[in-house]
């Protein structure tokens, strides 16, 4: 045993001071080993291993053999989610010991058995009711992995779990960076020629994570529909209503083939609260929506657009008969807690309407101009209080002592230069500049594996030219699909 | 010999069959005062014209609407003008009319020996008009056995004409326009069209007289006969935008008028009804500068706007930035444009868009004007009448709340120092919020796309079957490459 220790050891060590070299030489070194290690019989004490190996260091022997030992323990139990591997236990601490700090680097070498350790610990934790423990852990190895902008079904498992938890504002890190790509097989094609070594550290995680690499299971249309629509419910309930907007305009605007999956529907209905409860309106909808596709929305959701049209006409009669109405709608598709936040918005915009139109007036005219719940003036004061305080509004209340108990509300200026504005606009521009290139970056790429990159169309203008002077048959042979790839390659070696 | 391609009128039948059935856009003038759907507007306060002189500017058809009018909206010059009115009428020829005169008559003055009917005169021109018909249809009918052009073309102007005067005004329009086959020179075509313009003026029918206006400008005919039409031709072409409610477009083709249109028009208009219709319009359509340069400053229509100084004078006061004169003046000369065939309808929208672009000229130079300067400006009235002018509910501080809500004035109102506060723009801060917007939108927009590109390249569509997914998968890179390829081979 001490034997095995010893070559997974010196193999590890050779690694680290490998380091400076080539990626390649890394490359073998490391499938060597895994190559090594996966010849093992079941029956080695991996516990003893387990012992004595750093998991940061020893990242994919630690892992391969972890992985063993809990197969070998459901083996015997006969049980999915061993005793041992349940929270407090001995092999929980060591799982989540590893995915706290192991090597992003080893561990593009074993995706199949990373994504089984994840899953297991968000099965353990939910078997004994406790999700929240694993939110934490299964969040640290996502961004140490650091897939960049690649949804894979530990993704969508975790913010299961943080919904199931209610850790709202522990998925933030996670949903945060904006998700682009897919697992697939598909582009392989494409990156043939550039293909570094897994190892390297250029290589992004749209690579390393594939159908084969095992990080992700078999993904389909309703894998990515409700990540995004878990992502709004979590946006929605810590009321960043843009972000949920734009995550739910994702959901709504998703490629239909033949139908509309109720996934989209009832993100379409949490669509339409929530841009009232951010917006004040209904926004427009993206226009890459298909009309008919919109169509099926809005006959399947007939009550919530007449609640929404109550809402832009500031008609609060109509409105709290629609909600009242309503009611068992909103149950059945459990939206009772955004709608019942309608009021609160109604108000909430209905001054800052007012703000537009006065600069400064009393609060009893705020109550007679505000035909809602809160009429007496006493009531509004307290409400419009809490909207200063909340920032929500940018007002200051005034009591005015020759008039009583009247209460001046004055609004202040629209646009009213602060100087700590100015920095934080500074850094809001930056910011939003880091985000473009980033973006500028992932539309670029994505137009070059679209074969609409400059270099692809340079090329075929110039086999067009080609084709004029060869005569029309030769021309259209080289365009077609066949042909292509291995044009493609031509280029990029011109290119290197 | 034809002047004109054949299918240049197609578009005729089609207007003249839309013609009988009134549309709801469409007011027959000659039913305006009796049988108007909408409320009977009722003015009290005298006008400011002699009734004998104002109708004597007038000819034809138009005499008696207008004194019908007249007649059945002001009190206080009922009875004077639905006795011309009722005499007018029996001058004429169409009993229909002299029927609701004589109605109206006795509504107003119910014992005057007017009011009763003259059953001996309606029969015997019932009579006469009968014969009169039948005899021209006679004729027309042996003319068209004849096949003379010339011939057949006279027989459908008398009948159109007779039509025309016995109150038929649909099967006047009909017979005009059956006269276009038969015209053979340009000028026989023009006064075709105008004939068809009057009528359809009188109808109310403002979609055909714009077509047969721009017929008009289209005929190829000489110079001078073009000179000859084009003051007619802008009056009726203005008259139809009014109408329409597109005033810019109206105050240019009554700018646009030649003064030469002197008297020539009564039967539709006079100079004076340019001067007013040009002026109102181009009052409450333009700004100060185009007012000045186009209006004040314009040659040609200053020739209209002598004959009625008043509008002149608001005119300028406008353009001097003296608000309150100039609605005082408008504001005296109401029941006159109240009183007025064509003005009538339209009045209350154009002295609202004068009186909001006031206020709005008003306030540019200011930060914050006081609520109480406004007040004496734009509604010295309700200062003497009420205990708080200024107050949340006056009417002014009402129509101000709803000029800002509609987003015409960028003001806000400060009820505790009651003055209205102009809105500052921070251009800088404005133009770092656009930034900041353009960049969100387009990230988001992106972010959209590009998903949905992957989403698509991955076989992720929504779809029923969830099996075909997968084969579609493993096709899909070389399907998109198909795409592509064959697409470039187009370029």
């Amino acid at each position: 045993m001490a034997e095995i220790l010893l070559h997974l050891t010196t193999v590890s060590s050779q690694l680290q001071a490998l380091d400076d070299t080539s990626d390649e030489r890394y490359d073998t070194e490391l499938r060597d080993l895994i190559a090594y290690i996966k010849q093992f019989n079941r029956n080695i004490d991996s516990q003893y291993l387990l012992d004595n190996l750093s998991p940061s260091q020893h990242t994919l022997s630690y892992l391969i053999i972890l992985n063993l030992h809990i197969e070998t323990l459901q083996n015997q139990t006969k049980n999915r989610v061993p005793d041992e591997i349940k929270p407090g236990n001995d092999l929980w601490a060591k799982a989540v010991y590893f995915l706290r700090s192991f090597d992003p680097i080893q561990v593009r070498y074993a995706g199949h058995e990373w994504r089984q350790l994840v899953e297991l610990i968000g099965q353990s934790a939910e078997a004994v009711a406790k999700p929240f423990l694993a939110v934490q852990v299964i969040r640290e190895a996502l961004l140490r992995l650091d897939s960049s902008g690649v949804l894979t079904s530990v993704h969508i498992t975790f913010l299961r779990l943080s919904l199931i938890s209610r850790s709202y504002s522990h998925a933030l890190p996670i949903l945060e960076k904006e998700m682009f790509r897919f697992p697939t097989s598909s582009g392989q094609a494409y990156r043939k020629h550039i293909e570094r070594p897994l190892c390297s550290e250029d290589t992004l995680g749209d690579t390393f994570i594939s159908d084969a690499s095992g990080f992700s299971a078999k993904l389909t249309y309703r894998d990515h529909t409700s990540f995004f629509l878990y992502g709004a419910m979590i946006y929605m309930a810590l009321k960043y209503w843009d972000k949920a907007l734009h995550l739910l305009t994702i959901v709504i605007s998703s490629p239909v083939n033949d139908s509309v999956s109720k996934i989209m529907v009832e993100s379409y209905k949490k669509w339409v609260l929530a841009s009232l409860l951010g917006h004040g309106k209904l926004v427009a909808p993206p226009k890459i929506i298909s009309p008919h596709v919109l169509k099926v929305y809005q006959t399947l959701s007939k009550p919530y657009a007449s609640l929404a049209d109550a809402f832009e006409r500031s008609d609060f009669q109509r409105l709290r008969a629609d909600i009242d109405f309503g009611r068992s709608v909103w149950r059945a598709d459990n939206n009772e807690g955004l709608v019942c936040q309608l009021f609160r918005a109604y108000n909430t915009f209905l001054v800052l309407k007012l703000g537009r139109t006065f600069s400064a007036l009393t609060t009893a005219d705020v109550a007679r101009r505000t035909f809602t719940s809160l009429a007496s003036s006493a009531n509004v004061e307290e409400f419009v209080a809490s909207l200063v305080m909340s920032e929500t509004l940018g007002a200051t209340l005034v009591h005015l002592h020759p008039h009583g108990s009247a209460t001046m509300l004055r609004f202040s200026a629209p646009t009213k230069l602060v100087f700590n504005k100015e920095i934080s606009m500074r850094n809001r521009l930056i910011e939003g500049g880091r985000a473009l290139r980033f973006i500028a970056n992932d539309v670029d790429q994505c137009s070059s594996e679209l074969k609409l990159g400059n270099e692809n169309l340079q090329l075929l203008s110039r086999n067009q030219r080609w084709s004029d002077t060869s005569g029309k048959g030769g021309g259209d042979s080289v365009g077609e699909a066949d042909g292509g790839l291995d044009i493609e390659e031509d280029i990029m070696g011109d290119a290197t | 010999m034809d002047y004109m391609a054949p299918d240049a009128f197609d578009g005729v039948p089609s207007a003249q069959s839309a013609g009988p059935v009134t549309g709801p856009g469409l007011v027959d003038l000659d039913n305006l005062g009796v049988n108007m759907t909408g409320p009977i507007v009722k003015v009290d306060d005298p006008p400011k014209f002699e009734l004998e002189s104002y109708i004597a500017n007038y000819t034809g058809r138009t005499r008696f609407n207008r004194l019908l009018l007249i007649g059945t909206c002001s009190t206080y010059l009922s009875v004077e003008a639905l006795k011309a009115a009722v005499a007018e009428a029996k001058g004429g020829r169409d009993v229909s009319r002299y029927e609701r005169a004589v109605r109206a008559l006795a509504d107003a003055a119910p014992n005057d020996p007017e009011a009763t009917l003259d059953t001996n005169w309606v029969d015997h021109m019932k009579k006469s008009v009968k014969a009169e018909t039948d005899r021209l249809e006679h004729e027309l009918r042996g003319y068209k056995n004849n096949l003379i052009k010339e011939s057949i073309r006279m027989g459908n102007e008398d009948l159109g004409q007779h039509y025309n005067q016995i109150g038929d005004l649909v099967s006047a329009s009909k017979a005009y326009s059956r006269m276009r086959d038969y015209c053979t020179t340009p000028t026989h075509i023009a006064s075709m069209l105008f004939k068809i313009i009057n009528v359809a003026i009188e109808r109310g029918d403002w979609l055909s007289v714009q077509s047969n206006v721009q017929r008009l400008r289209n005929l190829q005919s000489k110079q001078e006969e073009q000179a000859k039409n084009q003051p007619k031709m802008s009056a009726a072409l203005g008259l139809s935008q009014l109408h329409s409610g597109s005033y810019l477009d109206a105050a240019n083709s009554f700018l646009a008028t030649d003064p030469s249109l002197g008297d020539s028009y009564n039967e539709v208009l006079t100079s004076n009804d340019v001067a007013v219709y040009g002026g109102l319009c181009a009052l409450a359509s333009m700004d100060r500068n185009e007012l000045q340069r186009r209006v004040l400053d314009n040659s040609t229509f200053r020739n209209f706007l002598e004959l009625e100084p008043h509008i002149r004078r608001a005119i300028s006061f406008f353009c001097n930035s003296k608000f309150r004169p100039c609605l005082e003046i408008l504001e005296a000369y109401n029941a006159d444009y109240l009183l007025d065939i064509h003005l009538q309808r339209h009045i209350k929208t154009l002295f609202t868009r004068i009186r909001t672009k006031a206020i709005q000229q008003y306030l540019i130079p200011f930060s914050r004007v006081t609520l109480e300067s406004m007040t004496k400006m734009f509604a010295p009235r309700v200062v003497g009448g009420q205990a708080d002018p200024t107050d949340c509910d006056s009417p002014f501080v009402q129509e101000l709340i709803g000029l800002i809500q509609d987003g015409t004035l960028d003001a806000r109102i400060d009820l505790e120092k009651k003055v209205l506060v102009s809105n500052q723009v921070n251009l800088r801060a404005e133009v770092q919020q656009s930034v900041l917007d353009s960049l969100e939108n387009y990230a988001h927009e992106a972010h959209l796309r590009i998903l949905r590109t992957n989403i698509i390249r991955a076989g992720l569509e929504v779809r029923a079957d969830d099996r075909r997914s997968r084969e579609d998968r493993s096709k899909g890179w070389e399907g998109y490459g198909n795409v592509f390829s064959r697409g470039s081979g187009v370029m």
